[in-house]
């Protein structure tokens, strides 16, 4: 059976979606991700869509889905590389996605990662620092 | 209107549905639509393939290259014997499903389309044809 490989990139996840993806292989995709962010207790994701030519709603569902459910865990979510055909496409069709973090590429969505999950510490911290000092 | 090639495909399980969208896709490269439109007619066809799946138990898609006053287009025709569409209206309305989907399929491959078309009779089946042609 088909599977999206997940891999672990330190505290991200980068998952390169390469084929063309169909609604079963999208489930098993989002489970799979759940899976992997407990296990490793990761705080960010890369989903690179650069060669996928479809998004249909399902799919736009799932993406969707990835960015909620990966929130709910801790994490940020980077959507890269969408097609601009892709993306025209979406719009027209109707779907809105707007809780979904982009970069133009794989590179600069590990620094928007980077930079978010650092910011996140930083509140983090003075949280603690101001609870030590009560 | 001249019809310049034809193909067709049941529809029965995810596998024909992506082999489905593969034709669509095919046709669309054969004819070389813009990058745009080839992924919009394939995007549409993706949402009434599910909704076949789903709501029609299957059926039939027939991909036809046609040519009607010196343009080119590409016509995609979904066939079911499904449950049908009881409010044609409703089911074209953004957001309205029966199956806790988002009911963007109908709406959103209609809004992607030069030409749309939907036809449906209680418990008889549906036809969609959605058509688009070369800029």
């Amino acid at each position: 059976m088909d599977r999206i490989p997940i891999l672990k990139l330190g505290n991200l996840l980068l998952i390169t979606i390469q084929s063309e993806i169909y609604d079963s292989l999208g489930i098993k995709l989002l489970n799979d991700i759940a899976e992997t962010l407990e296990k490793h207790n990761s705080k960010g994701i890369l989903l690179d869509i650069s060669s996928v030519p479809i998004i249909d709603s399902f799919m736009g569902r799932i993406i969707n889905n990835i960015a909620s459910i990966s929130g709910l865990m801790d994490a940020q979510t980077v959507v890269v590389g969408m097609q601009p055909a892709v993306a025209i496409t979406l719009v027209e069709l109707g779907l809105e996605m707007p809780n979904i973090l982009t970069a133009i590429n794989v590179e600069h969505g590990i620094e928007l990662l980077n930079e978010k999950i650092t910011k996140l510490n930083r509140i983090d911290e003075t949280d603690q620092g101001e609870k030590d000092t009560d | 209107m001249k019809l310049i090639k034809e193909k067709k495909i049941r529809i029965k399980n995810e596998n024909d549905f992506l082999n489905g969208r593969g034709l669509v896709k095919e046709l669309a490269e054969e004819i070389e639509l813009s990058d745009l439109v080839k992924t919009k007619i394939t995007t549409a066809s993706s949402e009434i393939l599910r909704n076949m799946l789903i709501h029609g138990k299957g059926g039939v898609i027939i991909i036809r290259i046609i040519e009607k006053d010196n343009k080119i287009g590409l016509e995609v025709i979904c066939k079911d014997k499904g449950v049908g569409i009881p409010d044609k209206e409703l089911a074209l309305q953004k957001g309205f499903s029966t199956n806790k989907s988002l009911g963007l399929g109908l709406p959103g491959a209609k809004n992607l389309v030069d030409e749309f078309q939907l036809k449906s009779e209680l418990n008889k089946g549906t036809v969609v044809k959605l058509m688009v042609w070369k800029q």
